[in-house]
């Protein structure tokens, strides 16, 4: 209990600390940012439309590759330990979900993600 | 008594400018900033004063009460061979031929009235959308189109890549940047960083005082390519000796070239990148860099195009940081060659719309 008490102290005791810190050597005076200091510099330039927009993640299909090799990693540890227990059946089991798995992988081969852009 | 202290440190420090450069000034901001007592910075969010270099077109006049309005408060304007604004007070006017440096740091150490915003502290766009975030407007449908806060959403256009529709942003950068041709407006297309169509809105000034290049306005061209590739050690250094070279002292340019090789900056320019005809050779930005540092010789590999060069024609489908590059590969002479009005304005582009055409038949 008593550490615990102690522990709350300390918490209290750095929070104290930080805001008396900020009030001594903060930003003294108007530091208030107004609406043109909140947008964009662009040397004098303006936006013409809004920067809400959509733009394209182009690290997608890599992501996508990444996904289905580590999904295969993820799974065949656990396989790995119980393969002797359980032999063949386990060796097909692994097999279906590889196949499966590969499909996924070359689907992404074709649509080019090993080409390097 | 911690603030007294941590002012009077703060005094110690350099005068962090930030540079809106007018016609024929860029060369004497250069100089200016090789001071120790100054650090020119990209940002006015970073800048304590405002230095307005040389004459600047009526044209750009909205573009520098931008700038001067994004500078955090209390800032600082010297008007340093330019015309002040008629709704300043008492603006601090140097004329160009006197050195700027005593006035810099007096600005620095005044307690002057605060300077005004010379924009209103609102909203650059008022509301006007429909809906709970504004995002139905007019003419939208759903989330698309609209004009939240009196601006259009970004609508969506062919990727020059790979021509997926994507959106599109459009903007307007210029004239005020550090790395940046003096006096260069550019309208961009982006989609992400990637310039999609750019057009010319106001033609960048010419070489200063009309002179052709000598070895001086080399290096500082040179020196402005080095500041892109974060190498301020090397630009400041090519500045310096070019600043020498003005006041005839001698220089030594191999020991440049070979620091800036020893650098990795060649290696960090794409060979092609931005390749055109210039001047009845091919070259593109490593070769430019490499005839700025007086070595002839570096000839692109690169596949180039023969085709008659356009500014706007070599930024399309480039990523921001190579068009930036690209932009500054040229001097002001060639750029003026290459870069001629594409797009008017309301407030009728340039001062001297023929002059670009007449350098541009020079160029070829």
């Amino acid at each position: 209990m008593s550490s615990l008490l102690a522990l709350l102290l300390v918490a209290f005791a750095s929070l104290a600390a930080g805001l008396v810190l900020q009030f001594a050597v903060g930003p003294s005076g108007d530091a208030s940012v107004s609406n043109p200091q909140a947008a964009p510099f662009l040397g004098g330039g303006t936006m013409k439309t809004h920067a809400w927009q959509r733009f394209h993640v182009r690290y997608y299909s890599m992501v996508l590759l990444f996904i289905a090799f580590e999904m295969e990693m993820m799974f065949m540890y656990p396989w790995a330990v119980v393969f002797v227990e359980e032999g063949a059946k386990a060796l097909m089991e692994m097999g279906m979900f590889l196949a499966i798995l590969s499909v996924g992988i070359v689907y992404a081969w074709r649509e080019g993600v090993f080409r390097w852009q | 008594m911690a603030i007294g202290w941590l002012d009077r440190l703060a005094a110690g420090a350099p005068v962090a400018i930030f540079a809106a450069v007018g016609r024929d000034a860029i060369e004497r901001v250069e100089d200016l900033s090789l001071d120790s007592r100054i650090t020119w910075v990209a940002s006015p969010r970073h800048a304590e004063v405002l230095l307005v270099a040389g004459r600047i077109r009526s044209q750009d006049g909205q573009a520098l009460r931008v700038v001067h309005a994004q500078i955090p408060g209390p800032r600082k304007t010297l008007w340093w061979g330019s015309e002040p604004f008629d709704t300043l007070a008492s603006p601090t006017v140097v004329p160009l031929v006197e050195d700027a440096l005593p006035q810099v740091l007096k600005l620095r150490a005044s307690h002057l009235k605060k300077e005004p915003d010379l924009l209103p502290d609102e909203p650059p766009n008022l509301w006007r959308g429909v809906g709970p975030n504004g995002q139905g407007g007019k003419g939208g449908k759903g989330m698309m189109g609209g004009v939240p806060y009196g601006r259009p959403m970004a609508m969506t256009d062919e990727d020059g890549r790979d021509g997926l529709q994507l959106d599109q942003t459009a903007v307007t950068i210029g004239p005020y940047l550090q790395a940046w041709p003096c006096g260069l407006v550019l309208e961009l297309a982006l989609q992400g960083d990637v310039v999609q169509h750019a057009q010319v809105v106001r033609t960048p000034y010419g070489p200063t005082n009309g002179t052709v290049e000598d070895v001086s306005s080399r290096l500082r061209s040179a020196a402005r390519m080095l500041i892109l590739l974060q190498l301020d050690g090397l630009a400041e250094r090519c500045r310096r000796a070019a600043a020498a070279h003005d006041c005839a002292r001698a220089v030594d340019i191999e020991a440049l070239r070979a620091a800036v090789r020893r650098s990795g900056a060649f290696a960090a320019l794409q060979v092609g990148l931005g390749a055109c005809r210039l001047e009845g050779a091919e070259t593109d930005i490593r070769s430019r860099l490499c005839a700025w540092l007086g070595d002839d010789a570096g000839q692109p590999k690169g596949a180039t195009t023969g085709a008659k060069p356009r500014l706007s024609g070599l930024l399309t489908g480039l990523e921001w940081n190579e068009a930036m590059l690209v932009v500054n590969s040229f001097t002001p002479h060639q750029l003026r060659g290459i870069a001629p009005r594409e797009k008017a304005t309301d407030e009728g582009g340039d001062d001297e719309p023929n002059g670009a055409h007449a350098a541009m038949e020079h160029a070829h």
